[in-house]
């Protein structure tokens, strides 16, 4: 929960980050298992989207976090 | 001896190579299948224990370990390949279970509730100490949150800023959580086109000292 005091910056961190290309939540998800198994099967260029998606979206961040976790993997 | 990830799909397919459709096959396939589903129900079980601990009770490991395995099968032939099979199983897992849990955590909250916390957050007066800069920026974005976005992207977004889940957002407006995510980068492109049109950026929205290692929605379902 965004706690009031913060929310102006919380929009100014996620303009600060907008980007005119970003992957949606569906298009990292479709990738989050080869990201987390070892990204060397993705094309550099898709898991730098999804660096980027991580920094900007803490949901998908979590699952993916969530994930690492329990496969052991972080 | 551990399956491969072809064996995988080839084991959970139905009788004509479709993913299994709910109409027997011949015993042999029926067996196969059956082993297949319920060693996946065995490991997606453990995966999401591990991943959340005490969150999840037995039975609702047991529900969401059975639920994970149907929705595998449903999306088998979107199986690319390109992970172990069982991780991008996990992955599907991992995303019911937290939409589980975010729907519980929110269930009493509302999504008009969201938008007026959202609403009231960012008009929030702010400390004592304040750049003139920062001030001018917060006014202008909530200008811009009123009049260059459209009554859909300023709701969806004041609802996150209220503190309700991308996640729970979609389900409630009856959107794909990747559509939702669409529209709300159109609403922060159009955001900062605004600013920028006023002679500010971003960054003069945000106070240094506490904002630049915020995310937005810190992790709630994360122990």
């Amino acid at each position: 929960m965004i706690q009031p005091k913060g929310a102006r910056d919380v929009v100014g961190t996620l303009l600060d980050l907008t980007r005119d290309e970003e992957l949606d939540c569906d298009q990292f998800h479709e990738h989050l298992a080869a990201l987390v198994d070892g990204s060397g099967s993705l094309d550099p260029r898709l898991v730098e989207l999804m660096e980027h998606h991580r920094r900007i979206c803490p949901e998908c961040e979590e699952e993916r976090a969530i994930l690492a976790r329990a496969l052991g993997c972080d | 001896m551990p399956r491969s990830n072809e064996q995988w799909v080839a084991d959970l397919r139905g009788p004509h190579g479709e993913p299994d459709d709910g109409v027997d096959g011949d015993a042999h396939d029926d067996v196969r299948r059956n082993a297949a589903s319920s060693d996946l129900r065995e490991i997606l079980r453990g995966t999401l224990a591990r991943g959340f601990g005490r969150q999840l009770s037995d039975a609702d490991l047991d529900d969401l370990s059975q639920q994970s395995v149907l929705r595998t099968i449903e999306r088998l032939e979107s199986f690319r390949g390109d992970s172990r099979f069982t991780t991008w199983a996990a992955s599907i897992a991992v995303n019911a279970a937290l939409g589980e849990l975010r729907r519980r955590r929110h269930a009493e909250s509302s999504l008009d509730d969201a938008i007026a916390a959202g609403r009231s957050a960012l008009e929030q007066a702010p400390g004592a100490v304040v750049r003139l800069q920062r001030e001018d920026a917060a006014r202008v974005l909530r200008q811009a949150i009123d009049e260059a976005l459209t009554p859909t992207q300023r709701d969806a977004l004041l609802a996150e800023l209220g503190g309700l889940p991308l996640m729970e957002i979609a389900r409630r407006t009856g959107r794909k959580r990747g559509a939702l995510y669409k529209l709300l980068h159109d609403a922060r492109k159009r955001l900062r086109a605004h600013l920028e049109g006023h002679g500010l950026t971003a960054a003069d929205l945000i106070d240094y000292d506490q904002g630049r290692d915020q995310g937005r929605g810190a992790s709630e379902v994360t122990p």
